[in-house]
Formats: C-alpha cells, sequence, structure tokens
C-alpha cells in the first residue's frame, strides 16, 4: 500500500466530486502539519471553499 | 530506503565509530557479536538519533552509562564531552539525507556524566545541485515524523520479545492500531475525528439569531457538546492512562518472569554445584582408595617375586636331589653325639672314620636345607593366599581407575553445565533481590488499572448518553435552522461536512478492511513458510476482524495462546514482516535484534530463508549472537541474498570501545 492508496479508495468509493475534492485537501492539509491547533479554522475553510467552488459551478448533488 | 552509513561518538560501547551498512551496494548484513558487544546498543542509538530517545529507555533494568566509559575518563572530572549519532540515509528517490543528534555532558564525580544541555537533531538534505540543505530543528523533526515516525518504529526496528506482546494483547487492540498507522490510515481516522468536531463546532456557534427557538436549541446543543467534548477528553486521558498502566503492568510482568527464571537458573545452578562438590569428594576418595591400592599391591607384587625366585632355587635343588633333605638333621647329630655311633644302614662312624668326617661335612647343608624347606612349606599356601590378593587387588584397582575415568567425565559436564548457567543467569541480569517491591508496584498497578477501565466503562456509558442527547438536540436545531432563512448557508455547511465525514467514514472501513485482509494473507504465507515442521498441523494463521492474530490448525483456529516458544517467535517475525506489505511510508529498513536466539536448528534455518525470500528490495540488518546461527542458516540467508556481507562486532575492554570488522561467514 502507498501514500496513493488513500487516494485511490477516496476516488473509488466517493461519487460526489465535490466531497471528493474536500477530501483530498483535508488529507493534503493533515499530511503537511501535524497535529495544528487551528486546525477548525482551516477545515471550515476548506469545507466553505469546496461548497463555494460546487454553488458556483452547479455541481452540487 | 536504506541506511547507509552510521557514526556513533561517546555513546555507550562506541567511543569513536563508523559503520557502513551497505558496503559495495550490499542488500543485507550480518552484524555478529557477544553478549555485550553492543548490538542491542546499535538499536538504541539509531532510535535516539531519530527520535531522542533509546528504544529501550524504559527498561529499569539496564544500568551501564549513556556516556561511553572511556571517553568520561578522558575528559576527567568535571569535563565536558559531548554524545553524538549521525545517521546517512539514501531515500527511495536516490536523495541523501543526513540526520545528526547531539548531546553535551559533563562528568560529575558523583554522578558520572550529566547533560548540560537539550539533545539537538539536525537534518540535512543534499539537493540535487549538490548543496546541502539544513532544516531548522523543528522542520528536522517532521522530516522525520514524514519519513520515519517513531508510531511505526516497532515495525521496523524489530524487538521480538515485545512483538510477542504485542501479537498477544488482545485487550488492547493494537494490532489494529499497528495497521492504521503502517498504512498511514490513521491520516484519514484524523481527518473523521476532526470533522466531526468541526460538525459539532458548527452546531454550537451557530447562536446569535434572532429566533429565540432557534438560538435555545443552539445552546442546548452547544451545552451537550461542551459536556460530551469534556467526556471525550476524559476518556481520553482515562484511555492512555490505562494504556500506560497496562504497559506498566506488562513491563512489571515481565522483570518479574525474567526474575522468576533468573531464581530456577539460580537454584539450578546451586543443585548444580552441590552435585559437582560431590562428585569432586567421591573423586577424591576414590583416588585415595587407589593410590592404597597400587601401594598394597606393589607390595604383594614384591613378596610374590621374592617367593618365585626362592621356589626356583627350590626346584633347581630338588632337581640336584638335594631337596628335601636325605636325613633327617636332628637324627643326624644325635648319632654323631651317641658313644657308639652306628648309622641305620650299618655303617660304623667312629670318631675319625672317612664316614664320619662326610656326615659331619653333610650336616650343615643338611641343616640349611632343611630349614629353607620348612620356610618354604610355611609360605606354600601364603605364596597361594598372595598371588590371590595381587589378583583381586589388580582387578580393584581397574575398577578404580575406571570409576575415577567416569567421575573425571561427569566433573566436566557438570562444570559446562555451570558455565552455562552462569552465562544464563547473567543473560538474564541476575537475579533482583527487590522481589517483594516490584511485586507490590506491579499490584498497585493492577488495582490502578482495574479501576482505570471501570472508569473508562463509566465514562463511555456517559458518553452515550450524551451522544444521544446530541443527536436529539441537533435533529432538532437543523429543524429549527432549516426554517430561518439567514441560516440557509451555515446549515448547507453542515450538511456538507456530514456528507464528508460519511465519505470519510466508508473510505476508512474499507481501507482498513484491506490492509487487514492483505497483512493476515502475508502473515498466513509467511508463517507456513517458516512452519516447514509442523506444515501437516497448522493450516493457516489470520489477523481476525476483531484484529486478533490467530493461528488454524488443521480443524480449527486457535489463539496465539497455544503455541510453542518458538512457534511463537516465528508468528511474531512474521507479523513483523507483513506489516511491511501495508506500509504506506518509503519501504524503511528491517532491522532485527536476535531474531532466531529461541529457535532449534531447523526453525533457525526455515525462519532466516523465509526473512530473507520475503524481503523484496528492502534492506535487512541482522544482529546475531556467534551461537545463534550456523552455516545453513548463513547458507539459507546467502542463497535468497547473494550480496550478503558479514561483519563481526567487538568490544574492547582496554579501549571501552566497540569495534567492527569485516569476517566472512558465508
Amino acid at each position: 500500500m502507498s501514500e496513493s492508496a488513500i487516494r485511490s479508495k477516496i476516488e473509488e468509493l466517493v461519487d460526489d466530486a465535490t466531497t471528493k475534492e474536500c477530501l483530498l485537501r483535508l488529507i493534503d492539509l493533515e499530511q503537511v502539519t501535524s497535529a495544528s491547533a487551528a486546525y477548525s479554522v482551516e477545515y471550515k475553510k476548506i469545507l466553505q471553499e469546496s461548497l463555494d467552488a460546487a454553488d458556483a459551478g452547479g455541481d452540487t448533488q | 530506503m536504506r541506511i547507509e552509513k552510521i557514526q556513533v561518538r561517546n555513546y555507550r560501547q562506541y567511543a569513536d565509530f563508523e559503520l557502513d551498512l551497505v558496503g559495495d551496494g550490499s542488500q543485507a548484513l550480518l552484524i555478529v557479536g557477544h553478549m555485550g558487544a553492543g548490538k542491542t546498543n546499535l538499536l538504541n542509538a539509531i532510535n535516539w538519533c531519530l527520535y531522542g530517545r533509546e528504544l529501550f529507555d524504559s527498561d529499569t533494568l539496564r544500568s551501564d552509562p549513556f556516556v561511553n566509559k572511556g571517553a568520561s575518563a578522558r575528559v576527567g572530572p568535571h569535563g565536558t564531552t559531548k554524545v553524538s549519532v549521525e545517521l546517512r540515509i539514501r531515500l527511495d528517490t536516490e536523495q541523501d539525507v543526513r540526520l545528526v543528534r547531539e548531546r553535551s555532558f559533563k562528568v560529575d564525580p558523583q554522578n558520572g556524566a550529566v547533560p548540560t544541555s537539550k539533545s539537538a537533531l539536525v537534518v540535512q538534505i543534499h539537493e540535487l545541485d549538490g548543496d546541502w540543505t539544513t532544516l531548522d530543528e523543528s522542520t528536522a523533526s517532521d522530516w522525520v515524523e514524514r519519513f520515519l515516525p517513531e508510531r511505526i518504529r516497532p515495525y521496523y526496528l524489530l524487538n521480538l520479545e515485545r512483538m510477542q506482546q504485542f501479537i498477544h494483547d488482545t485487550e488492547s487492540n493494537r494490532v489494529r492500531q499497528a495497521i492504521l498507522a503502517i498504512a498511514q490510515i490513521d491520516v484519514l481516522a484524523t481527518v473523521r475525528k476532526r470533522l466531526d468536531a468541526v460538525r459539532r463546532d458548527l452546531y454550537s456557534t451557530s447562536s446569535g439569531a434572532t429566533d429565540a427557538q432557534v438560538d435555545g436549541l443552539a445552546r442546548e446543543v452547544g451545552e451537550v457538546q461542551r459536556s460530551l467534548d469534556s467526556v471525550d477528553e476524559q476518556i481520553e486521558s482515562r484511555q492512555k492512562a490505562t494504556e500506560d498502566l497496562a504497559a506498566e503492568v506488562a513491563r512489571a510482568d515481565a522483570e518479574l518472569e525474567a526474575n522468576r527464571e533468573a531464581r530456577e537458573v539460580q537454584a539450578e545452578l546451586k543443585a548444580r554445584r552441590e552435585k559437582l562438590a560431590i562428585a569432586r569428594e567421591a573423586y577424591a576418595a576414590a583416588n585415595s582408595q587407589l593410590r592404597e591400592a597400587v601401594a598394597l599391591s606393589a607390595a604383594f607384587v614384591l613378596g610374590i617375586q621374592a617367593l618365585r625366585t626362592t621356589t626356583t632355587l627350590i626346584e633347581r635343588e630338588k632337581d640336584a636331589h638335594r631337596y628335601p633333605a636325605p636325613i633327617d638333621a636332628d637324627y643326624l647329630r644325635q648319632l654323631l653325639l651317641a658313644s657308639d655311633p652306628t648309622c641305620i644302614c650299618g655303617t660304623s662312624l667312629t670318631v675319625g672314620s672317612r664316614e664320619r668326617s662326610a656326615v659331619e661335612m653333610m650336616l650343615p647343608e643338611n641343616i640349611g636345607l632343611a630349614g629353607v624347606g620348612e620356610f618354604l612349606m610355611r609360605h606354600e599356601s601364603g605364596t597361594a593366599v598372595g598371588f590371590d590378593r595381587a589378583s583381586t587387588l589388580s582387578s580393584r584397582t581397574a575398577s578404580v581407575r575406571n570409576q575415577l575415568m567416569k567421575l573425571d567425565e561427569e566433573i566436566a559436564a557438570l562444570e559446562e553445565a555451570e558455565r552455562i548457567q552462569e552465562a544464563k543467569l547473567e543473560a538474564l541480569g541476575g537475579v533482583n533481590v527487590e522481589v517483594a517491591l516490584k511485586k507490590s508496584q506491579r499490584d498497585k498497578a493492577q488495582n490502578a488499572l482495574v479501576e482505570s477501565e471501570k472508569a473508562v466503562v463509566g465514562l463511555r456509558k456517559d458518553r452515550e448518553r450524551l451522544s444521544q442527547q446530541l443527536e436529539k438536540a441537533e435533529r432538532l436545531y437543523k429543524l429549527a435552522l432549516r426554517k430561518d432563512q439567514s441560516r440557509q448557508k451555515s446549515a448547507a455547511l453542515l450538511e456538507f461536512t456530514e456528507r464528508c465525514q460519511e465519505a470519510a467514514d466508508l473510505v476508512y472501513e474499507q481501507l482498513l478492511a484491506d490492509a487487514r485482509d492483505r497483512v493476515s494473507r502475508a502473515l498466513s504465507s509467511s508463517f507456513m513458510k517458516m512452519m516447514v515442521w509442523k506444515s501437516q498441523t497448522f493450516a493457516g494463521a489470520t489477523v481476525d476482524p476483531e484484529y486478533r492474530v490467530a493461528v488454524k490448525d488443521v480443524s480449527q483456529w486457535e489463539s496465539t495462546g497455544s503455541l510453542s516458544g518458538g512457534e511463537n517467535v516465528c508468528l511474531a517475525i512474521a507479523f513483523g514482516q507483513a506489516l511491511g506489505e501495508v506500509s504506506s511510508f518509503d519501504i524503511p529498513p528491517l532491522i532485527f535484534d536476535s531474531p532466531l536466539v529461541n529457535l532449534d536448528a531447523t526453525a533457525r534455518v526455515s525462519v532466516a530463508r523465509t526473512i530473507a525470500e520475503n524481503l523484496g528490495s528492502r534492506q535487512l540488518v541482522l544482529l546475531m549472537k556467534p551461537g545463534e546461527f550456523d552455516d545453513e542458516v548463513v547458507a539459507a540467508l546467502g542463497s535468497a541474498l547473494p550480496g550478503l556481507r558479514t561483519v563481526d562486532l567487538r568490544y574492547d575492554e582496554v579501549a571501552q570501545a566497540a569495534r567492527v570488522e569485516e569476517a566472512d561467514y558465508v
């Protein structure tokens, strides 16, 4: 298994593109920073950005 | 990833030590060293360099100083010295990385070497342009966390004893944690956990609405959420405490077990010594008997020789018809004294006659012959007895000699057994006299563990109740929120967060199931390859859905508790290697400390072969004692790993430093 196994599994199992994209961004966040105290702010930011992008593109579920 | 070189200065057995682990590109290295040469401390040095602590730092039996004794002696009292360990690593991307950890010490005459600085790690990366980039201290730790995180350390710096405890520990779900860590699925677990916290936070931070109902519900959700968070924190803290206590109990159990074993060894040693003393006494007694018997036998032999000489003389006299004496000497004497001496044959023996002169001449010879004859008659039976006794003594001497030879062999065997027992006792660290104290500490920790586990159960119940309460409050809040146009955006974010969390859950469960399956298959394959002598008994091994390691005999699954010591060792090694199958990291080297020490000759060969054959492209470093392997083991390793290199690790007591020499065991 390699680091990309998580990504492949997300690609394979998650149908919704917005959710998929958001999860991949969150995984990136966890892999570049260890146990950040400000994770809540970062998470909300990523979630909101993903949602906004989906709204703008009209591809939400 | 390969560890290419290690340099150790002023650390434990190592004064100024450098070991090239790959030589001319070999994948595997066998380091051979006697007890105390520094094998385990080489692992400690690697662990200290990477993580700032020793692999066995919790082991209270260790008492040797951290700073090399020779280094302390060289700088003298109040002098300062620096301990350093450097690792040169080559990543799979062919990039070179240098890690150096240092710490300064001052020699205190009373307390030995005391640290004067914190240990500091420097990581340097060799860039493509040829320059070395030095990372600052926090980034250096991040580098280690990214490429060789401490949580995967137990699966590449393999210590069999701990690995065995690990796979037998069915309570704390460590096998599951190991798979999560090595496959890096724990990253997804963290995402799930944080999404959950964000979701709760979104509920609790949505207050301030104009709608009183929404406000009230938001407050309720927030309060329940805070209670839940507090319970979560308590559970986490309790769980950590429980794990620490469980580890303490396990450590105490291991120490007590080692101590019990040491006592048994000591008792056996005492019994053998008593037997040896008895054998030595018997030897001394038999030796003294032998000496007496030899002396007596010699006396008899001399006596018999004298009698034989005399007998020969008599025989000669008989042949000359001079024995026995023809006429009784007393009769002749009386005849010569008589007034009218006439022989019975009628011859007159008057004074001056020729016949008388002849009788007078014959008389002394006659008297002498009669004396000898009497003597011989008297001693004839004694001679026979003497012969018998000499013969008996001779066979007795031979028997005592045999007895002495047997005693000699017995004493040699007992002395050898004594040496083995003494070595065993030394290896076990001797007998600890503070057993009662350790037992009491262990029982105390066990009681605390039970209490802690009870507390966790209680807290979990609280958590479940609060979760249900929260779920209800959240449901009501969501309903109310939907009605509030101004909260539409928050509601959308909340719903999206929940969707992400559900997706993360799905991926997490699936990844974990896949990883378990792969580890299970690799474990079974390796285990069966190793168990050549039980191929008719075992059908496989598995990590079951409850994350317990189990073996299957021909009819049913069994727990690992029923395995023998050697079978357990094989299972632990197979599990250690199987974890490598799901590693999501730059594949670390496999470093085994004394992997074959508890196995018999057949198992050693099959385990060595399996380790080598399952290695793939991974680097292998084996640290073994000289008696741990034989030619067949080396041949098994060498056939799968043609470039196998071997070195001897020796500790020079005069220089107080370990050194390494190329060796040729292949």
